[in-house]
């Protein structure tokens, strides 16, 4: 039996769509697309990632950002986990253009024993650079 | 340049194996990981990840103040014909009654909000 559905879209929760998807444009590439049809609209943007999913970013009014880390008040419900790099060079270069772009550190420790890094993005939702060997 | 590229979406929830088989029977693809993290990869070879966060809260929707901070968009060509899927596989609707509307919202069984799109 062919399956249900097609994965289509990552849709983040946000105060402000168009900063936030800025934000993911400077990290991870893309182009921005503003609500679908609705010319001018801020309430709705799509980053179309190079090869990869879209995200979305939709306005909440009176968003309250995720509180990481608790599972029992408002947790974070998910993350997107993105390839920092090979190396801890590449890491260490990657962490502090995403602190330039208004990320918070989350966790930072035990980085060799972990292989990954956590921050927020600055509507709060929390995402990992993770150390990837390429091939 | 891009500083990163995305890996992979990765959803908490109490029971990251049953809520991967959920996903892997709407969307198709492998389950593999053990009982804390679960991925499932997609025909298309793109994945999403199950993570166990004990004393899971699902969202509340909709709720701003505790919002659904995420959600997923899922792509059918017959509304109706996978909507009667998705809650054969125990999805809740949750704004399903406007036919009108190219997409209904669901929860999936741990209670993240999901829609069905027919755009």
């Amino acid at each position: 039996m062919p399956p249900v559905a097609r994965f289509r879209s990552v849709v983040l929760d946000c105060p402000d769509p168009r900063a936030l998807a800025g934000f993911y444009a400077a990290v991870l590439g893309g182009s921005l697309d503003a609500g679908e049809g609705e010319e001018g609209e801020d309430d709705w943007i799509v980053l179309r990632v190079p090869d990869g999913p879209r995200i979305a970013f939709q306005q909440v009014a009176g968003y309250t950002p995720p509180e990481w880390p608790r599972a029992d008040r408002n947790p974070q419900q998910f993350h997107l986990d993105l390839d920092g790099g090979a190396t801890w060079e590449e890491m260490d270069a990657a962490h502090e253009r995403v602190l330039a772009l208004g990320a918070r550190p989350l966790d930072l420790e035990d980085r060799e024993k972990k292989d990954f890094l956590v921050y927020a993005d600055p509507a709060g939702h929390p995402f990992c650079l993770c150390r990837i060997a390429h091939a | 340049m891009a500083l990163a590229e995305l890996g992979v979406v990765v959803l908490d929830c109490p029971d990251p194996r049953a809520l991967a088989g959920f996903y892997a029977e709407v969307l198709g693809g492998s389950v593999e990981g053990d009982d804390d993290w679960v991925d499932l990869r997609l025909p298309d070879g793109r994945s999403l990840a199950f993570q166990a966060a004990p004393g899971h809260t699902p969202p509340a929707w909709p709720a701003p103040e505790h919002s659904q901070q995420f959600h997923l968009d899922l792509t059918v060509d017959d509304l109706d014909a996978a909507e009667r899927g998705v809650l054969a596989l125990g999805a809740k609707p949750l704004d399903a009654e406007d036919r009108s509307r190219g997409w209904r919202v669901y929860a999936d069984p741990a209670g993240h909000p999901f829609c069905l799109c027919s755009c």
